[in-house]
């Protein structure tokens, strides 16, 4: 290998580099193009033109240097034609996937790469994980990709084309859920999360249950269609392993005679179909922005809470609350189950019914809040699910877009944005347990469904017959039961209102700001239309800066503002990522009516959560 | 007793019992040569001859004929024809390598090799009309192009034999390269070695 790439390669990515020194390759001859440029065949077939390869990375790459993408994502380095004319076009977020060790060998042997890779935001990757992990760590929901690929690299690893393919679409819809998300959702969080307040003074804490589980199995079930085909055994863990079911699942095995000792539920609008009539027994673990009917008529002491370190409240005061323990979370209930899994001490940890993926005509498990279910796969439409839910009457149509992941079976399964969500970020989770040494073994005993690379991959049988001692006696009740005893906590009432009396203050200041700046920016708009862009206009804007440096630094007392602010927030973001307008008048005017937008939304966050604040501060000055 | 005309007037000719249409058609071109005429078109008993130089026509005996009616036009006209169904030829047929070097670098290889068929049903096209040109131009004793379009024509197949086997061994680079590198610059030097396109004759 040149030096020059050597070196780069040893600083930028050692275990590639590793790779390409372990030998044993195909070899790819480099030739000379007619016009002097290297080029190779492979397979076969030639992978760049014999006659002018950088002119033909030119025409190739202009449809993507159109595009001005946040990041190109590259199927194929070959010679590097089309990555050098890329940065040559001032891109300079470039992902680089090359699936082939024997073209990267004998091109990273003639052609001098360095200037490329030695890039800041150039990556070079070989493996899927390796691309896939990269990808979590640089993309941004709110990033546009653009994603190519040449015609020899398609041909010749079509395969691992499509799981490029997949995996950029799944990684990046990932990002987008996110956002999405915290579009939909905050807002109801920060409501919830204040209804939840009685609670939270009643309830414990799941953090009693730190390290309470020290070696004892855990399942978790999830509701997905295969539960089916192993739920029955688990009446033979009942005692002897801990069984903790999403809300999805409570059903279907309460259905099958299996009461779980945990259900999870963090569900921010009211679901009682979810629940039984008479389930006053039931033991819940519930996020504290659940819909707070998800609390009512519960016994507390079976009752347990965790935060959210996704909501700034929480972040600010769990503590105070007695909470010390904020659950990873990659989007659903399970994933927060698998954490605390490792947080109680459980090992094995055991899966099932996570299929990530459509079962044979299902989406769930029989028993759940889906009755009979329709599904119909169109390549061009995705799927069209026909489903009777529980609470209505009519049969519900619904179409998703096809999503695809590799099943246990190495082949590809059909699946939906939700559940490739929740499995990027478990394969992410086992990456970094593993980065981190910790030893806890994770087993998925789905019969079926997604492979989850770093999970081991066993049927439920054979957990059973490695991890339960059936001479013993049950034990797991009792474990609880004494967490419960144990753990009791106080919480800090005084932190708490000293805390919300800041939160009333800063919604007061952070408003009268807001008002002022809105005032200052009429005027503006007033001074433009009389006489334009004129300097008289910069008294008003310099004003209008010092009332929002006031203001943003108000915020820092309370940061939950900002979540509820959180649409308008990517509204900023898109509307800065867009060309800036020839017509700087209108551009002003563009600018100035963003910035009432803004303060105005400000206005209504504050007006929406005064009230919210004022009831807290009741809440607990009054108990 | 047969009547001729040729271009709607009467033709005097003497022929006896034995003389057949090769014999008059080819008297004929030899005099229609020096006006720099042509036939284009026979009418044989009110019908049109679509093979003019198969057996079937040429061994009939005149007098086994009625009427016959030749039509012929000025060589310029023929020339100019021909040179403008070159020109669509070429225009086709550089369409057509443009189209197909696109969809094979870009990886719609169905798509480029439809354009590429399309290649070769315009080059067949553009080499037949070529070599007729050529020969019109050999008979009339008029120079149509700046080297015989032989060294062409085997140039063209060449280059149509090696993108077919590019094609068959799936390598699309390839089968673009020797579209756009090799066949496209000499369709334009065919183009070039056609008098008639710089000037008429």
């Amino acid at each position: 290998m040149l030096k020059a790439n050597h070196d780069i390669l040893r600083l930028k990515n050692p275990e590639l580099l590793l790779l390409l020194e372990s030998g044993g390759f195909e070899p790819v001859v480099i030739e000379s193009s007619k016009s002097g440029a290297p080029t190779f065949k492979y397979r076969g077939i030639y992978f760049h033109s014999l006659y002018d390869p950088a002119a033909e990375a030119k025409r190739l790459s202009a449809e993507i240097v159109s595009k001005r993408a946040d990041w190109v994502i590259l199927f194929g380095l070959g010679c590097g034609h089309i990555a050098q004319r890329l940065i040559e076009e001032k891109i300079e977020r470039l992902i680089i996937h090359e699936p082939s060790l024997d073209i990267l060998k004998a091109v990273l042997s003639k052609v001098d790469l360095s200037d490329i890779l030695s890039k800041d935001a150039v990556y070079l990757t070989h493996t899927m994980p390796e691309l896939t992990a990269l990808l979590r760590d640089k993309l941004d929901g709110m990033d546009d990709i653009a994603v190519s690929k040449t015609a020899p690299y398609q041909q010749v690893f079509a395969e691992e084309h499509v799981m490029f393919i997949n995996q950029v679409g799944n990684v990046h819809m990932t990002g987008r859920i996110g956002i999405q998300t915290d579009i939909v959702s905050r807002r109801d969080w920060i409501k919830n999360y204040f209804a939840n307040i009685p609670s939270m003074r009643a309830c414990q804490p799941i953090d009693i249950f730190k390290n309470r589980y020290k070696h004892v199995p855990l399942v978790i079930v999830g509701a997905g269609p295969s539960l089916e085909k192993n739920v029955h055994l688990l009446k033979d863990m009942k005692g002897r392993a801990l069984i903790l079911a999403s809300v999805s699942a409570y059903k279907p095995l309460l259905l099958r005679g299996i009461s779980p000792d945990f259900v999870i539920a963090s569900e921010k609008v009211d679901l009682p179909e979810y629940f039984t009539e008479d389930d006053t027994n039931i033991r819940l673990i519930l996020g504290e922005v659940s819909h707070p009917n998800m609390f009512r008529d519960r016994k507390v002491r079976n009752t347990f809470i965790y935060y959210n370190m996704l909501l700034q409240l929480s972040i600010e005061q769990a503590r105070f609350w007695g909470s010390s323990y904020f659950p990873l979370c990659g989007g659903s209930v399970t994933t927060m189950a698998f954490d605390m899994g490792f947080m109680f001490g459980c090992d094995p940890i055991v899966f099932i019914g996570q299929d990530l993926a459509y079962g044979e005509n299902k989406t769930h498990v029989s028993g759940s809040v889906y009755g009979r279910q329709e599904l119909v796969f169109d390549p061009e439409k995705g799927v069209i699910v026909k489903e009777a839910y529980i609470k209505r009457q009519e049969t519900q149509v619904s179409a998703y877009d096809l999503y695809w992941i590799k099943g246990q079976d190495n082949k590809l399964l059909a699946s939906r944005y939700d559940w490739v969500t929740f499995h990027q970020w478990f394969e992410d989770y086992m990456k970094k347990t593993r980065k981190n040494g910790v030893v806890t073994r994770v087993i998925n005993s789905t019969e079926g469904g997604a492979y989850i690379d770093g999970m081991e991959h066993r049927p439920l049988q054979d957990v059973i017959a490695w991890f339960i001692d059936f001479n013993a006696p049950c034990f797991v009740e009792d474990l609880i039961i004494d967490a419960e005893a144990d753990g009791r906590r106080t919480v800090d009432i005084p932190a708490l209102v000293k805390s919300f009396s800041t939160h009333r203050l800063s919604l007061e200041h952070i408003r009268r700001y807001a008002k002022r700046i809105l005032g200052k920016a009429k005027a503006l708009k007033r001074g433009l239309a009389a006489g334009g862009l004129d300097p008289s206009l910069e008294k008003d804007l310099k004003e209008i800066k010092t009332f929002e440096e006031k203001l943003f630094k108000e915020t820092e007392n309370i940061p939950f503002i900002w979540e509820a602010m959180v649409q308008r927030t990517y509204r900023i973001r898109e509307y800065l990522k867009e060309d800036l307008l020839k017509d700087d008048l209108k551009q002003f005017r563009n600018d100035l009516e963003t910035t009432e937008g803004i303060y105005e939304d400000i206005i209504a966050v504050c007006d929406e959560c005064e009230p919210l604040v004022e009831g807290a501060l009741k809440d607990l000055e009054g108990g | 007793m047969i009547e001729i005309y040729l271009d709607g007037q009467t033709l005097d000719v003497s022929f006896t019992d034995e003389t057949r249409f090769r014999e008059f058609v080819s008297e004929l071109e030899r005099e229609l040569v020096k006006a720099k005429r042509s036939i284009v078109e026979i009418l044989l008993d009110g019908k049109r001859v679509e093979d003019r130089a198969g057996a079937a026509f040429l061994d009939t005996h005149l007098k086994e004929a009625g009427e016959v009616r030749l039509l012929t036009v000025p060589l310029q006209e023929i020339v100019l024809d021909a040179v403008d169904l070159c020109q669509r030829h070429n225009v086709q047929i550089k369409a057509d390598i443009a189209k197909a070097v696109e969809a094979l670098r870009l990886g719609n290889s169905t798509e480029g090799f439809v354009f590429l068929a399309r290649v070769f049903e315009s080059a067949d096209m553009l080499a037949n009309t070529l070599a007729s040109l050529y020969d019109t131009g050999r008979r009339y004793n008029i120079s149509l192009f700046n080297e015989p379009p032989d060294i062409y024509l085997e140039s063209l197949v060449k280059r149509l034999e090696e993108i077919r086997s590019a094609k068959e061994a799936g390598d699309t680079v390839l089968t673009a390269d020797l579209l756009g590198y090799e066949l496209l610059p000499l369709i334009g030097e065919m183009e070039k070695n056609c008098r008639a396109n710089v000037k008429n004759p």
